[in-house]
């Protein structure tokens, strides 16, 4: 799998080939975000938004940030700009804190882990991915998990060690669970830095 | 360290709580004895809280049929400009008028009724005053845009009123007259691409044919890109 680092290079040396590239990967991540905080009918308009200011300002991407931190760090600005544009009492209470202060902010970091996390998911062999994405996404057990693939207990569990082994080598080289600076999603810099 | 073998998927199971208690207990005895075990612990949890955070966000995924497949995920395709947009603040009034007069008569605005082909944007309009609403989208190669409007309930002008679209900039409130909107059908414009940069919005208001050409300060819809 092409890691983070070298997507976010290319993106920083323009290559638009990255944004497509992004917009894969994070994607669906970033629109699953935007439909919780503006509602599905305004999200796609905002994931577009968000991405286009990606493809915009892609040169100003520093490799040394995280790439998902960067998107959401959009995303979010894009999605608390769509609720601006409402009419005032029409967006509920609950959905401005989820959006803006440190709470937004901390909502928007553990959205651009999950992307990582979904991401890494994604280059998985199929078997263990899926028997990962049944656990963990679709809470089933490690039994329910072999009624439903049609494989034996013992398998399950060896796909979910190899799997989750596999995974967490790939966190590691993508740096989603190795601590970088200038790391967090913030009200500040991002993409107009 | 205990003598009973831990497999990795039993450490797995434990964090999980996958594992019968029996078993646990054994697991939990071996780990304390064994440090080559606890070194494995600590990439499996942290592997283990990855996938648990990120479930903790993400909507649960339904279990697909043994036939379906695995579930394709429903990303609309990115639509990016034909160039890249600086987004450079246009701040000199002056010019403004100097710009509508230029394209006004160089023919750059011109109310069409032609489809446009391959969509660069398309922005919901959302009402400001009202309960219409809309979409505009746009279109077309790198010099010229093709902007089409379409409403939905937008009521009647009536008499000695009628509906008119604006490229607006929110930040100076600066605009630009695009032209008549209809409220039954969709209206097409073809705009220099260079001005629809200048601008962020499109805002579509109620006038009244009074002789007078300027903004009525009753805006009905308004949409973003």
């Amino acid at each position: 799998m092409e890691d983070d680092d070298r997507l976010g290079q290319r993106l920083a040396a323009g290559d638009e080939s990255a944004v497509a590239d992004c917009y894969a990967r994070y994607g669906p991540t970033v629109l699953a975000y935007l439909r919780r905080h503006v509602g599905p009918d305004e999200a796609e308009d905002v994931l577009q938004r968000t991405f286009v200011e990606l493809w915009q300002h892609a040169r100003r991407y520093d490799p040394h940030r995280s790439l998902s931190g960067w998107i959401f760090t959009i995303a979010r600005r894009r999605a608390i700009d769509a609720l601006r544009r409402r009419r005032p009492g029409v967006v509920p209470l609950q959905t401005v804190r989820d959006l803006v202060g440190e709470d937004g902010r901390e909502l928007a970091e553990r959205f651009a882990w999950a992307a990582d996390v979904r991401a890494a998911l994604a280059h998985l062999p199929h078997a263990q991915r899926e028997t990962l994405e049944l656990a963990y996404f679709a809470d089933r057990t490690q039994t329910d998990i072999a009624r439903l693939m049609d494989v034996p207990l013992g398998t399950v569990k060896a796909r979910m060690a190899r799997g989750t082994k596999a995974l967490g080598a790939l966190l590691a080289q993508d740096g989603a669970m190795v601590a970088r600076g200038a790391h967090r999603i913030r009200d500040e810099g991002g993409a107009r830095e | 360290m205990s003598g009973v073998d831990v497999p990795t998927d039993d450490l797995l199971a434990l964090l999980r709580g996958d594992l019968a208690r029996a078993r646990a207990i054994e697991v939990v005895d071996h780990l304390r004895g064994c440090a080559d075990c606890r070194r494995d612990m600590v990439d499996v949890a942290a592997t283990h809280g990855s996938l648990t955070a990120a479930r903790r966000v993400l909507e649960p995924t339904p279990v697909p049929a043994a036939d379906d497949g695995p579930p394709a995920a429903h990303l609309p395709p990115l639509r990016l400009p034909a160039a890249r947009l600086p987004r450079r603040r246009w701040l000199a009034g002056a010019a403004a008028v100097a710009v509508v007069a230029t394209a006004l008569a160089s023919g750059v605005l011109m109310g069409r009724r032609d489809q446009p082909v391959g969509t660069v944007a398309s922005v919901p309009l959302q009402p400001v005053s009202g309960s219409a609403a809309g979409r505009v989208t746009m279109s077309g190669p790198a010099a010229t845009t093709a902007m089409t409007i379409s409403t939905q309930r937008l009521p009647d002008a009536g008499s000695g009123r009628y509906y008119y679209a604006w490229l607006l900039d929110p930040a100076t409130n600066k605009m630009l007259p695009l032209g008549l909107v209809s409220a039954t059908a969709a209206t097409h414009f073809e705009v220099s691409s260079a001005l629809v940069r200048r601008y962020h919005a499109v805002d579509i208001s109620l006038q009244s044919d009074d002789g007078n050409p300027a903004h009525s300060a009753t805006s009905v819809l308004r949409a973003t890109y």
